[in-house]
């Protein structure tokens, strides 16, 4: 092996997909522990890293595209979590990152959120379970990273009030795909504020949390507010993947809603996939219209 | 000889060329066959083989095995289409498969070498994924072994860099 010039080891380790395997690599000599480093272009973290450690992880791999911090199973006091001063370093060693999952991450806060912006070529965001962070760190995170085109967003509470991240991303972002579940702070009328954002989205789903949620119980959307005047003159042409779920609505009044979109059918050409559960207040018309004009509806579901 | 041979045309197979290995060995194919090397098929096109091609870095045990894989897989960018593919696809397989198994190491990283030289992706990345393939599932000790590699990492090297693996896992 020792033959191989460095461009054919490379050539080697690209065909390894196993972690595993590449943590045995890089143990086996200098050679091969350098050339990994520089390679790997995905990592996986969970809990009992200590800070100092994940700066030495950090600058071992400067070439990151993908990190995945996952502290699903672990509490805080069992083991170290990654804090604020952890994801600042990710971000400012790792500047290639196009990919990045934090789960349960609890230490942080929308001062790490912040640091995220330094990724300027940050494609993907997925954000589960991080109850600290808010509104406005999502909002100066938009500010630095122009090229995301998927956001997920899941159990994130603190993700209240202002949707000017919402409105921003609708404005100047690029954004394919928008999942949004289990936040009780989003209400299916923040995303009318998202304005021209609707015409480049491929991919919409958004859930409603499951406490909020009584099947037998409330017939009325609590977010929705009789003074204001919502505005459903959206385009959403290149839709073509659409989840619903535990929405309330009114079949007939004021109180439309996310239901808009099945009435934006002739726009929805391209729609392929539509998946609805338990979206109150769908009626005949909705499905009638919907399904004369999207013609490439492929998947559909209740 | 040569120069007849290089004129020589058999049917639908176009022009033979010469390649002549390090220690002389001769290998008539056809310009076809050939021109998987991008490295050979640059050499046609610029009108260089007319004398045969020497490649002075390319055993001919080696050259045999490369001029074996190109006369199997010299089908595969002109039968696109052709309805007796799929059978011969099969065959290829197991032909690729039975190639690189049965090397051991040292002509596995030559044909390595020798793919890289004469350009031909699809056998580079073959011998390749063998070797990863060889890897998989194995201790760091069982790799220097196999690959008679030697352990250049202080004891104390050796054991943070295994404290910094144990953070990063698979899915």
């Amino acid at each position: 092996m020792e033959h191989l010039s460095e461009e054919l080891i490379i050539e080697i380790l690209k065909k390894i997909t196993r972690t595993s395997d590449l943590n045995s690599l890089s143990l086996v000599s200098k050679q091969l522990y350098t050339i990994d480093a520089e390679q790997r272009a995905a990592i996986r973290l969970g809990c009992g890293l200590a800070t100092e450690d994940f700066l030495a992880l950090c600058s071992r791999f400067p070439n990151l595209l993908k990190v995945e911090i996952d502290y699903s199973g672990s509490t805080p006091g069992n083991g170290n979590h990654i804090d604020n001063q952890g994801l600042f370093v990710l971000s400012s060693c790792c500047t290639l990152l196009n990919d990045i999952t934090l789960t349960f991450c609890s230490k942080i806060n929308d001062a790490a959120i912040v640091c995220l912006s330094y990724c300027k070529k940050l494609i993907s965001l997925k954000l589960n379970s991080l109850p600290e962070v808010t509104s406005s760190g999502l909002l100066m995170l938009f500010f630095g990273c122009k090229a995301l085109s998927s956001l997920f967003i899941n159990d994130c509470k603190g993700i209240a009030g202002s949707t000017e991240w919402l409105e921003y991303l609708g404005t100047d972002g690029s954004l394919e795909e928008l999942v949004v579940n289990n936040c009780q702070g989003i209400s299916q009328y923040d995303f009318l504020k998202f304005g021209r954002g609707w015409m480049k989205l491929k991919k919409f789903e958004f859930e409603n949390k499951e406490s909020l949620w009584k099947h037998f119980g409330p017939s009325h959307d609590s977010s929705y507010n009789a003074n204001c005047v919502y505005k459903y003159d959206l385009c959403c042409q290149n839709l073509e993947d659409l989840r619903l779920a535990r929405l309330i609505t009114e079949p007939e009044g004021p109180e439309i809603g996310l239901r808009f979109l099945l009435r934006k059918c002739k726009a929805l050409e391209k729609l392929c996939k539509l998946c609805l559960e338990y979206v109150n207040g769908v009626i005949d018309k909705d499905m009638i219209v919907l399904s004369q004009s999207c013609k490439n509806l492929k998947s559909i579901s209740f | 000889m040569a120069a007849a041979a290089a004129e020589a045309t058999i049917d639908g197979g176009g022009k033979m060329i010469i390649l002549i290995s390090a220690d002389g060995k001769r290998f008539e194919v056809t310009e076809a066959v050939a021109s998987q090397s991008q490295l050979i098929s640059n050499m046609i096109e610029d009108d260089c083989t007319e004398n045969g091609v020497r490649l002075p870095n390319v055993d001919g045990d080696i050259l045999t095995m490369v001029v074996d894989y190109c006369n199997m897989h010299a089908g595969d960018a002109a039968a696109d289409g052709d309805t007796t593919k799929a059978s011969s696809t099969e065959e290829l397989k197991k032909f690729d498969a039975e190639l690189v198994q049965a090397l051991e190491n040292p002509v596995l990283f030559k044909l390595i070498l020798a793919a890289n030289f004469l350009n031909i992706k699809s056998l580079l990345d073959m011998t390749c994924q063998r070797v990863a393939d060889m890897m998989s599932g194995k201790t760091p000790e069982q790799m220097r072994e196999t690959f008679s590699i030697e352990n250049d990492f202080t004891p104390e090297e050796e054991a943070a860099i295994r404290q910094e693996n144990a953070w990063a896992f698979d899915d």
